[in-house]
C-alpha cells in the first residue's frame, strides 16, 4: 500500500467523526509519513498498521474521550504489548526444548566414554588400514583425473596446432585445386574449433571443478568436527541469553 | 518490555519528551523518542497528543518545513504543571516499589 492509499483509505474510514478531527488525523498522519522519509515509507506503513487500525484506535479515543480518566485504555497499545510477552514465552519454550535436548544428548556417562575408548582401540588395527587404502584410493582418482585433463589439454593444443597447419596448406591448396582446398580448410578450422573448445573446458576444470571437489572432500571430513562446533555454538548462545534474561529480570 | 505502560505514564512520558523542546516538536520525533523508553506501536500515540491538546496541556502551530506545513507540539503552563505533578507523583511510586523489591522498607 502506498501512503497516498493509505491516507486515503485512513479519511474514507474516519468518515464518521467530526470534520474536524478527520482533518487533524489526516495532517497528523501526513506529516509522520513525510517525516520519516520517502524512503522509510514502506517500513513505516508496515508500523503503522493498517488505516483500519489506525482508524479504530483514533476512534476508539474520541469515543471514550469525554474528559474523564482513563479515556484512553490500555487496550490501544496493548496490541504492542502483546507480541512481545508472546516473544517471551516463545523463547522460554525454546530454552526449555533445547534444554531437554541438551540433556539427552550430553547423556553420555563415564562408564559410555571408557567403553567408547576400548571399542576404538580393539578397531584400531582394522580402521586404520582401512583410512589408509580409502585415502590411496583418492589420491589415486585424483591423479588419475589430473591427468586425462592433462591429456586433453595436450590433444586441445595439438588439434589447434594442426589445425593451423593445415589451414595455412589449404590456402595453398585452394588455388591449386579449389574444392579440395576448401574441404581441407573446413576440416581443419572445424579441428582448431574442437581443440580450442577442448581446452576451455579443461581450463574450466581446472579452475572450478577440481577446486569444488577438494573443498567438497574437505567439508565431507570435516563433518563430524562441524556437528560438535555447533553444539558448542548452540550452547555459548544458550548461556548468553540466560544471562541476558536474568539482566533483564533485575 | 514485561510492564504495561498505563495511560497516566503515557501521557507523562510524552509530556516530558515535548518539554525538552522549547521551540516545540513534531510528531514523529516525539513518536521516536518515547518509543526509545518504552515499546509502543507507532499509531498510538496520535490519540494521545490529541487528547493532551484538548485538556491544554500541549498547544499546537503550523510552521513551514521544507515546502511544506509541519504541525509543532509545544508545552503550556498548564502541561508543564501537569508534568511536575507526575514527575513528584512517579518519584514516590517508583521509590516506594524499589523499597519493596529491595527488602528494606516496612
Amino acid at each position: 500500500m502506498s501512503r497516498r492509499e493509505f491516507l486515503r483509505r485512513l479519511e474514507e474510514l474516519l468518515y464518521d467523526i467530526s470534520e474536524n478531527e478527520r482533518r487533524e488525523a489526516i495532517q497528523y498522519y501526513k506529516d509522520y509519513l513525510d517525516d520519516a522519509g520517502v524512503e522509510n515509507e514502506e517500513e513505516v506503513l508496515e508500523a503503522l498498521g493498517t488505516p483500519e487500525q489506525v482508524a479504530a484506535v483514533i476512534k476508539d479515543s474520541l469515543r471514550e474521550g469525554n474528559g474523564e480518566e482513563g479515556e484512553y485504555t490500555e487496550t490501544g497499545y496493548k496490541s504492542g504489548m502483546e507480541p512481545k510477552s508472546e516473544e517471551i514465552a516463545r523463547r522460554a519454550a525454546a530454552r526449555y526444548r533445547s534444554n531437554q535436548a541438551k540433556a539427552k544428548s550430553s547423556g553420555l556417562s563415564t562408564g559410555m566414554i571408557v567403553l567408547i575408548v576400548l571399542l576404538a582401540l580393539c578397531a584400531a588395527p582394522i580402521i586404520i588400514p582401512i583410512a589408509i587404502a580409502l585415502l590411496a584410493v583418492f589420491l589415486a582418482l585424483g591423479v588419475a583425473l589430473c591427468a586425462v585433463v592433462v591429456a586433453l589439454i595436450i590433444t586441445g593444443v595439438v588439434m589447434v596446432g594442426a589445425g593451423i597447419v593445415f589451414v595455412v596448406k589449404g590456402i595453398g591448396e585452394v588455388f591449386v585445386a579449389p574444392y579440395a582446398g576448401m574441404v581441407t580448410l573446413g576440416i581443419s578450422l572445424f579441428v582448431i574449433g574442437l581443440g580450442l573448445l577442448c581446452i576451455l573446458l579443461m581450463v574450466w576444470i581446472f579452475a572450478k571443478a577440481i577446486p569444488g571437489l577438494v573443498r567438497g572432500f574437505v567439508a565431507l571430513c570435516r563433518l563430524p568436527l562441524k556437528k560438535r562446533e555447533a553444539r558448542q555454538a548452540a550452547k555459548e548462545q544458550q548461556s548468553a541469553q540466560a544471562e541476558q534474561e536474568k539482566k533483564e529480570t533485575l | 518490555m514485561v510492564f504495561n505502560t498505563g495511560a497516566a505514564l503515557l501521557d507523562a512520558i510524552v509530556l516530558a519528551v515535548v518539554s525538552m523542546e522549547p521551540e516545540g516538536t513534531y510528531g514523529y520525533k516525539i513518536t521516536q523518542e518515547v518509543r526509545q523508553v518504552i515499546e509502543l506501536s507507532e499509531s498510538t500515540l496520535y490519540p494521545v497528543l490529541r487528547r493532551l491538546q484538548k485538556d491544554e496541556c500541549l498547544e499546537v502551530y503550523d510552521m513551514e518545513f521544507a515546502g511544506r506545513n509541519r504541525r509543532y507540539y509545544k508545552i503550556t503552563e498548564r502541561g508543564q504543571a501537569q508534568l511536575s505533578l507526575y514527575k513528584e507523583e512517579w518519584k514516590r511510586y517508583s521509590a516506594k516499589i524499589s523499597g519493596m523489591f529491595e527488602g528494606g522498607i516496612r
